[in-house]
């Protein structure tokens, strides 16, 4: 047969289900922007109902300053979502990794060395309880999700015997006035700048290197990611220290937010962060990360929470208005990306004003893991 | 028959890319192997058929190093002898589609291409893993149309193509990377007419680059026109070799059934009457 | 307005007349709404002596009947001191909701805050700043380990966990074995209702021997299973302290359920209405009330003195103790624990 008579397969799949269009590109920014979008505009509507109490520069650092902690962990869990894993231990692990910190720090003396080996201690511990959490699920191959919800109780225990009960206190005074509640030029704080730092690195890992490829090939699918040879073992366990490294940094800033420990709290920490992750885009069964969206989604939350309080909403009906800003954050960012990106949003929200269905939504390709 | 006279009767000796010897396969209590013996050559195009059960998936993951047999050598080229069973396919040069396709559903034709092989950016170091996504893309588009595809562009997710377009994607990404040989295990099985066709034109190409294929179908109609021979297994053994020229339709399914065909009330004028 | 034309000008006719009275009329309705609005303002002479002012109130576990009930002293202490009280309640125990919950309510710039901390240390620099920013800050029912805020109004936990062991040791005649639950690890609070209980104990009543502190989380349920394993394990048990309100109810629950109820007396702290209930019925020996009423109303009272200058910084002392009760059948339904003790979930 004459190869140049070959068929051109765009030509005659023309009445295939699923055709692809000449003028395809790529829509990679997507999720993020309309996560971003709900932000703003849930912000904008906050101020106008408080008198623009709400877009202050004090307020706005406040959403940073309490977003900090929530975007670490929000992107700690976007990569292992899209690696097809999961850590519901990530709350515990603040809680360990701010214990181990803290009595560091405590028995060390002058505030400066003190709080950088403190900060050493802290991600270390992250990354070990995530390297255990690996271990688990690489060489005992228990489901990830079997593996954290064990590991959340087990670090937690690990921390209540550490300090039998009493969160940890005497941490240096200048950690939390020169660090935790300190400000860049009295408007950034330096806990946020920390979290935007570990944002823009995390972006970068994710688009330009062949780590954050194979991440997005492990949830995707582990045997394809299996049979192009990728090891398989190191990337789980890479991602999982990288997951408890973040957890890390957020239970050193909590340990110089509050100088103290927060033994009870965090307990909706990896619900929170999954959740953030999963409203900005990444897909909670893999395949799919948008590091923007989850910074976005961190700060939804925390918009909400701060929002709803300067408003003056009592606290049940603030739960009530989380529930229902959620659901809707989700679906305009679903409508946003229905439709294969090849019908522009602009055609695609005519449609919907004006009665029609939009395009076809691209076949779902799920990848259950359980 | 003999699989090796008959070829070295009719056909011009070919360069093996790969053979198979003796190899035995045990499951429980199901012999899955008994002996067989498979040589594919470079640029030769063989199809392997059988019933359901014959051992075709088995002999070729042996054949690619996902399965190691419990007796029998596995040749690569005219003397490589390899631990069967446990040599890694990808670094021998032999490529594999399996029936599932394994392609990673969210991620773009190119980065399905490239996982495992990725291009990094020259002059920066290793370790940092930057990919040269310009130089990958452009390979990519390079090799899809050797095998005669086209695609508008190589940043789509493989999801959203058609199944013949995956297909040749799958395809086109063992080929890219195979030194010797590939291994398709039913390439056309969920495909329409026209995208089959397609699909066997692309293993011609395969074969017109100078890489041998080993590919089990049931399409016995394709397989007739695109293979160069065809090697029929029954219950683990090689049973019947036959020149896909020279072979009847009636001849191959008596091969695979051990009798004539079980087809009764066959229409009256038709050859199986 | 228009300028009012001469009345004197022409032979005022009718509609001249209206018009001028209609145009006067306008004047002294003008000049009635500028005195009255003036007289209503604040700060004006005309209204209440007292200027009126903003005070936040910060909580957290905002469901918890003992703060409804602070709610309701605070409120009417608003209400008699001419008081804007707005109120801020996270709805879990966690101290890091309430510091978010805090900033925000800085942002409204009240004149000063009430503030019930959920941590002796965490909120120490956040009062501080608002302190030395001039927000007037008072904490309630916590408090905080270094003193920064302008009073601090507690109950006297430690004396409050003596009076439970004073009540159980008598009942148990000096002998016997109790058992103690508590909410969680490492909140002051509770540590000081353990500690005075067990303290007392051991002076007063050494020969009753006091079972390791379990731990019930405030969760009725897992306080029930812990109550259980203990009536199983220790058959002599006689006694159980509960230092809060669902730990209390989940071990009533579980000692109703083995038979118990007449041999094993519980006592718990604070006085709920689930609680007075089991009272009533006889599930619970005693109460041991705090005044979360009296906490609440003194100190919105002390904010608005403090910042009308009614009194100085320097004559206040820096811890007000709040006392306790101890409620039982026989003075439950007395008009004054009934009417001010108990803890209520709407105000009366």
């Amino acid at each position: 047969m004459n190869s140049g008579a070959i068929s051109d397969l765009t030509d005659q799949d023309q009445n295939d289900s699923l055709v692809l269009p000449a003028n395809w590109r790529p829509r990679t920014a997507g999720p993020a922007l309309s996560i971003f979008a709900v932000d703003v505009a849930v912000v904008l509507i906050f101020s106008l109902l408080s008198g623009f109490v709400f877009l202050a520069p004090q307020s706005l650092s406040n959403i940073a300053l309490d977003g900090s902690e929530s975007v670490l962990l929000c992107i700690g869990s976007a990569f292992l979502l899209g690696a097809g894993e999961i850590d519901i231990s990530i709350g515990a692990n603040v809680i360990l990794s701010s214990v181990v910190g803290g009595k560091t720090m405590a028995a060390l003396g002058s505030p400066l060395t003190a709080s950088l080996i403190g900060a050493c201690a802290c991600i270390l511990c992250g990354a070990a309880v995530g390297a255990f959490n690996a271990l688990v699920v690489i060489r005992l191959r228990v489901t990830s999700f079997i593996t954290t919800l064990a590991s959340l109780g087990i670090v937690t225990g690990i921390a209540y015997v550490l300090t039998n009960g009493y969160n940890v206190s005497n941490v240096p005074l200048g950690l939390q006035s020169d660090f935790g509640v300190a400000k860049l030029g009295d408007l950034l704080p330096y806990p946020a700048l920390i979290a935007l730092a570990f944002a823009l690195a995390a972006w970068f890992v994710l688009s330009h290197t062949r780590f954050g490829l194979h991440t997005l090939a492990l949830g995707s699918s582990r045997e394809a990611a299996v049979r192009a040879g990728i090891d398989v073992h190191s990337r789980l366990m890479a991602l999982f220290m990288l997951a408890g490294g973040a957890a890390g940094v957020s239970g050193f800033i909590d340990l110089s937010r509050y100088a103290s420990t927060n033994l009870s709290g965090h307990q909706t920490d990896a619900l929170a962060a999954i959740a953030g992750a999963v409203i900005g885009g990444t897909n909670l069964f893999g395949g799919r990360i948008s590091i923007g969206g989850a910074v976005f989604g961190a700060l939804l939350a925390v918009i909400l929470q701060d929002g709803l309080v300067v408003v003056g909403l009592a606290a049940f009906y603030q739960l009530i208005a989380v529930g229902i800003v959620l659901i809707a954050a989700v679906s305009v960012r679903e409508f946003a990306q229905s439709g294969d990106s090849t019908v522009p949003f602009s055609s695609r929200l005519m449609a919907l004003l004006y009665g029609h269905a939009p395009t076809k939504a691209h076949a779902p390709v799920g990848n259950w893991r359980v | 028959m003999d699989p090796n006279t008959a070829s070295s009767q009719s056909e011009p000796r070919r360069p093996a890319a790969i053979t198979a010897r003796d190899v035995r396969k045990r499951y429980g209590h199901v012999e899955a192997l008994r002996g067989a013996s498979l040589s594919v050559g470079l640029g030769e195009i063989v199809a392997l058929v059988g019933d359901n059960g014959a051992g075709k998936s088995t002999l070729m993951k042996v054949m690619c190093g996902a399965v190691s047999p419990d007796a029998g050598k596995v040749v690569l080229g005219d003397n490589e002898v390899v631990e069967a069973g446990r040599f890694n396919a990808a670094e021998q040069g032999v490529g594999v589609v399996y029936q599932d396709l394994a392609l990673a559903p969210h991620l773009s034709v190119l980065e399905n291409v490239y996982l495992g092989h990725e291009t990094l950016s020259a002059g920066r170091p290793r370790w940092l893993g930057l990919l040269d996504r310009r130089t990958m893309a452009v390979e990519t588009q390079a090799a899809l149309q050797r095998l005669g595809i086209r695609l508008p562009t190589v940043q789509v997710p493989v999801s959203l193509l058609s199944g013949g377009q995956r297909q040749a994607v799958a395809i086109a990404r063992a080929v890219k990377w195979a030194r010797r040989i590939v291994l398709l295990d039913e390439p056309t099985a969920s495909l329409g007419t026209r995208q089959s066709d397609i699909v066997m034109n692309l293993v011609h190409n395969v074969a017109e680059q100078g890489l041998g294929v080993l590919l089990i179908s049931h399409d016995m109609e394709r397989l007739a026109r695109v293979a160069d021979r065809i090697v029929v297994m029954r219950r683990g053994a090689i049973v019947a070799e036959f020149l896909a020229r020279s072979a009847t339709l009636a001849q191959i399914v008596e091969a695979m059934l051990g009798g004539a065909s079980q087809l009764t009330h066959p229409r009256a004028g038709t050859s199986a009457a | 307005m228009r300028k009012p034309k001469s009345l004197l000008q022409n032979r005022p006719g009718k509609t001249e007349l209206i018009r001028g009275l209609r145009t006067s009329g306008n004047a002294v309705c003008f000049a009635m709404v500028v005195a009255v609005g003036t007289a209503l303002t604040p700060g004006s002479g005309w209204t209440k002596a007292a200027p009126r002012l903003n005070i936040a109130f910060v909580v957290a576990d905002s469901a918890d009947p003992f703060y409804l009930t602070m709610k309701c002293g605070a409120m009417k202490a608003a209400a008699e001191m001419n008081v804007d009280l707005s109120w801020q309640g996270s709805t879990s125990v966690d101290y890091a909701p309430e510091i978010s919950i805090l900033h925000a309510v800085e942002l409204k710039k009240p004149q000063g805050i009430v503030l019930a901390p959920f941590s002796p240390t965490a909120f120490i620099a956040p009062v501080k700043a608002l302190m030395d920013a001039g927000t007037a800050v008072v904490t309630v029912d916590g408090n905080l380990a270094q003193k920064v805020e302008l009073q601090n109004i507690h109950t006297d936990n430690a004396g409050a966990g003596a009076s439970a062991a004073d009540m159980l040791g008598e009942a148990l005649h000096g002998e016997g074995t109790v058992g103690v639950i508590t909410f969680q690890p490492g909140i002051p609070v509770e540590i000081a209702r353990v500690n005075g209980f067990v303290d007392e104990m051991h002076k007063r009543f050494p020969h009753v021997k006091v079972l390791a502190t379990q731990y019930g989380g405030a969760d009725a349920g897992k306080s029930a299973t812990i109550t259980s394993g203990l009536l199983a394990s220790h058959p002599d048990i006689a006694g159980i302290y509960a230092t809060d309100t669902n730990d209390a109810e989940g071990a009533a629950s579980a000692v109703r359920a083995a038979g118990d109820a007449a041999k094993v007396k519980v006592v718990a702290y604070d006085a709920a209405p689930e609680e007075v209930k089991a009272l009533r019925s006889g599930l619970f020996s005693a109460l041991v009330a705090q005044e979360p009423y009296q906490e609440g109303y003194r100190a919105v009272e002390l904010l608005a003195k403090y910042l009308r200058h009614e009194i100085t910084k320097e004559e206040i002392p820096y811890l007000y103790q709040t006392g306790d009760v101890v409620v039982t059948k026989a003075n439950v339904d007395s008009p004054t624990v009934a009417h001010t003790i108990l803890y209520e979930s709407t105000c009366s």
